[in-house]
């Protein structure tokens, strides 16, 4: 019999997130702020987290307990499965063991309720009544309304309008879990108002959703604000997921050769291989690869450079060190997945200064290939972003079937695209395109990088 | 004239579902997304489009890449004390 399934017992879940900062070979530099260009400090966040978040963000003590509240509501849904990928090696034809680690099983169908619950506990335990997100399509907000609902907290989520009135089934979600989702613009802030004022049919945007959420918070000192990716703590959270696979890779006889796995806020895969990845620090796997996949369109790790850079073209957000094609670099968005942004999670970019990660970028039909591909063979229906892990993984296993070897891959899928099918339907009925940025607009965009204080 | 494509749809990769052009020439604060060109390139003139409707003053403001998350809430956080004259 083939072993396709490895599953942990609920008592052999992972009770301590691991945190990279620790075995950093040098640490992370520190964030600036935009006014004074010295290094941020708690009080500047604490407006809008709670103290042992922004603890946590700077903490360099290895091991972090779980608190044994977060951990009765994970294994409401962990440990989650680590799967073998028979079917997939077979239709390749490659000598590659292929395995997978699937998010997509826990309630809200991707890994991010491994921090929204966390956060949500710990607002809870410094009296916080309430928090407001913001959401565009509604997977953050989806994961952070269970949390809250865990911890018996309010929840108010600042919804894209468009999304709020085409895209049903995510709001139906929040609002079933118990959050209040309502259309950005709304009239609940001086944001929305002012929005309102000029354009009363305003359809919304990201960054103002963000503004009403922020100022929601700001302003009530019951309130906190919360974000689902990018942030230290965040990719701390999703540790545990590393942390189980390590277990369950014993269990199969097995350690990877090679993890891949998609990278926009960087939060899922990061919790795949920082666990891993101290194994390579360590020197005990100096050959262990660690793939970090991005979008053909927004090639940040594979073509960027490592520079300070302003946050914003007015350089009022602060200044931290990260890959990035420089402030005036616009992303060409014809990707369809979610894995825009100019600039990773620091962690992951100083990791790939020090030569531990590697990045590869991929074409967006090429991913939702790979992803019917996968959907055909294994039978899941991938999401968007995680779709570009399959991409590599086959890339990879088809090397392999070249070269004779059978090597270990261990993909980090984040989750299921129950909710993305229309970008299915754009790939199956010929309407993505791939675009590849020219390397002149990415020279451009280079020589426009602020010099830096000494 | 600015409305000549406002009808012309799109899929939105932010949003996740199908918007106008309407919305792409306006939703940042009534000037065009940050990723109108990407966008649009396979579909219409957008670089001579952009040109003839909007300043360079405009585009540049515009044309502004995402933030890293932390360092723009420490930002819009500045920006809701002054909307709103409060002090947490």
């Amino acid at each position: 019999m083939q072993q396709a399934m490895y599953f942990l017992e609920q008592k052999d879940m992972p009770t301590q997130w691991y945190n990279i900062q620790a075995d950093l070979p040098e640490p992370l530099a520190p964030y600036l702020h935009p006014m004074t260009k010295k290094p941020m400090g708690p009080d500047d966040l604490a407006p809008l987290f709670p103290m042992a978040l922004i603890m946590q963000e700077v903490s360099t003590e290895r091991w972090i307990e779980i608190p044994e509240e977060v951990q009765d509501v994970y294994r409401t849904y962990r440990p989650t499965v680590l799967h073998r990928a028979y079917r997939l090696e077979k239709a390749l034809d490659t000598p590659a063991k292929i395995f997978y680690k699937y998010e997509g099983t826990s309630q809200a169908g991707s890994h991010k309720p491994n921090t929204a619950i966390a956060q949500a506990y710990y607002n809870k335990k410094e009296g916080i009544k309430r928090m407001t997100t913001e959401t565009g399509a509604g997977q953050w907000g989806s994961a952070l309304a269970m949390g809250c609902a865990f911890f018996d907290i309010e929840l108010k989520v600042y919804m894209v309008r468009i999304s709020y009135d085409q895209k049903p089934y995510r709001r139906i979600l929040m609002e079933t879990w118990g959050a209040n989702c309502v259309p950005s613009p709304s009239q609940d802030t001086k944001a929305g108002q002012a929005m309102l004022e000029k354009w009363p049919d305003c359809p919304g945007s990201l960054g103002l959703a963000i503004s009403e959420a922020v100022e929601d918070a700001f302003t009530r000192d019951d309130t906190h604000y919360s974000l689902g990716s990018v942030l230290n703590h965040v990719l701390m959270h999703q540790t545990i997921i590393g942390e189980e696979t390590r277990k369950q890779m014993e269990m199969a006889d097995a350690y990877p050769d090679i993890i891949v796995g998609c990278v926009g806020g960087g939060s899922n895969f990061a919790g795949q291989f920082l666990p891993w990845i101290r194994d390579k620090i360590s020197g005990d796997k100096p050959d262990l690869r660690v793939v970090c996949v991005e979008p053909d369109s927004c090639p940040t790790m594979t073509r960027g450079i490592y520079a300070y850079d302003f946050g914003d073209t007015a350089g009022m957000a602060p200044i931290a060190r990260m890959h990035t094609l420089g402030h005036t670099f616009i992303p060409p968005p014809i990707h369809a997945g979610g894995l825009r942004y100019h600039g990773m999670a620091p962690i992951i970019s100083h990791l790939l200064k020090l030569g531990l990660v590697e990045a590869v970028s991929a074409p967006q039909t090429a991913v939702f290939e790979a992803g019917v591909k996968f959907a055909r063979t294994e039978g899941v229906i991938t999401g968007p972003e995680p779709c570009h892990d399959l991409k590599v993984a086959i890339d990879e296993a088809l090397k392999c079937k070249e070269s004779g070897e059978a090597k270990t891959i261990l993909i980090a899928h984040s989750g299921h695209g129950h909710f993305d099918l229309a970008a299915y339907d754009a790939y199956l009925s010929g309407k993505l395109q791939d675009h590849v940025l020219p390397e002149e607009d990415i020279k451009k965009a280079q020589t426009e990088l602020p010099e830096i204080p000494a | 004239m600015i409305e000549q494509y406002d009808s012309k749809m799109i899929r939105c990769p932010r949003i996740g579902g199908y918007v106008n052009f309407k919305l792409c020439r306006s939703e940042n604060n009534m000037l065009p997304c940050r990723f109108v060109a990407g966008c649009w390139q396979m579909q219409i003139d957008i670089n001579k489009y952009l040109s003839e409707h909007f300043s360079k003053e405009e585009l540049d403001k515009a044309f502004v890449p995402p933030k890293p998350k932390l360092e723009s809430l420490v930002a819009t956080m500045e920006k809701a004390k002054q909307r709103t004259g409060c002090q947490s």
